[in-house]
């Protein structure tokens, strides 16, 4: 890190921002709300949905990350 | 079979579609409501379904308080009207804690500073002595423990800066790599400006990290867990 640091590239740039908004977005549709259903079976081309949500979190992340220290 | 939306007291349904194109449709029983649509195919979570069912919880919390069902839900209507029946005080009780409210997320990107052990230590103790590829191991387990602690410590003073401002709080601590934490916060739904404003201050205080408020959202991370003994009863 040096000196003088440029603000977080998030504040800056829409696209970083809107990263993560979809990271909550999804984050609250898969893991949070009313559980009415004992079993939700969601399956992407047949990987765990569980995998994907994580990936996506992670990815997301940190790419964004990467951006900022670019 | 049915695709759950939402849950809540009954009201207008929102010109609009659901998942797939399906018209919006109420299964209700004992004064509660299931918003739901047809469902003819299995969700998929990807961008279209994901939006669209965020899109519904949008226009339905313009109506009132509203507890938003867990993606890809889907019952047929009478496991929907009997989980309504055996749940029905949990649920009324859920949308009397959200009348009014709205949820913001704060998520927290970065990481306190902290010493690591060097990169390349453990690979040629490795190649030495059983016991020392043990000490290492241990050395770095200890530090995780304290990148942990220290990461824990700052997100929930963090936090409670935030949540100052919220009837209620949760927190996620280290949710993801590089997210220090994940916040939601319930707020009255004219305050939210003071959620975002808690955020700025935050984020002028800590320049090394990202401090980036989200929302409103519908009341996900504030809906009711529901004793799920019952559910096996149901026939």
């Amino acid at each position: 890190m040096t000196a003088a640091d440029p603000r977080p590239e998030v504040y800056d740039r829409p696209e970083a921002y809107q990263e993560v908004a979809l990271v909550e977005l999804v984050d609250r549709l898969l893991d949070k709300g009313v559980v009415l259903a004992g079993d939700i079976t969601l399956s992407v081309a047949g990987i765990d949905l569980a995998h994907v949500s994580l990936r996506l979190l992670v990815s997301s992340t940190e790419r964004m990350l990467q951006e900022r220290h670019e | 079979m049915r695709y759950v939306y939402a849950i809540r007291q009954p009201g207008p349904i929102p010109a609009m579609v659901g998942l797939a194109g399906a018209e919006l449709q109420a299964v209700s029983a004992d004064g509660l409501e299931a918003v739901c649509s047809v469902s003819a195919r299995e969700p998929r979570p990807e961008d279209s379904d994901l939006l669209r069912h965020q899109a519904v919880l949008e226009a339905l919390m313009a109506h009132g308080p509203v507890l938003p069902v867990r993606f890809g839900t889907r019952l047929d209507d009478e496991e929907v009207r009997a989980r309504l029946r055996r749940h029905g005080t949990a649920l009324s009780d859920g949308l009397d804690r959200v009348r009014g409210q709205v949820e913001m997320g704060v998520r927290i990107l970065g990481e306190p500073p902290t010493s690591r052990p060097e990169a390349g230590d453990g690979g040629s103790a490795a190649r030495g002595s059983g016991r020392q590829y043990l000490m290492a191991r241990a050395a770095e387990e200890r530090a995780e423990r304290a990148r942990r602690e220290t990461a824990e410590q700052l997100a929930e003073r963090l936090h409670a800066r935030i949540a100052a401002h919220a009837t209620a709080a949760s927190l996620r601590v280290l949710p993801a790599e590089g997210t220090l934490m994940a916040g939601a916060y319930l707020v009255p739904r004219g305050a939210t400006g003071e959620i975002s404003e808690a955020a700025r201050a935050l984020a002028a205080e800590y320049p090394e990290l990202a401090v980036v408020p989200t929302g409103p959202w519908p009341p996900f991370s504030f809906a009711p867990a529901l004793d799920e003994e019952g559910a096996e009863r149901v026939s």
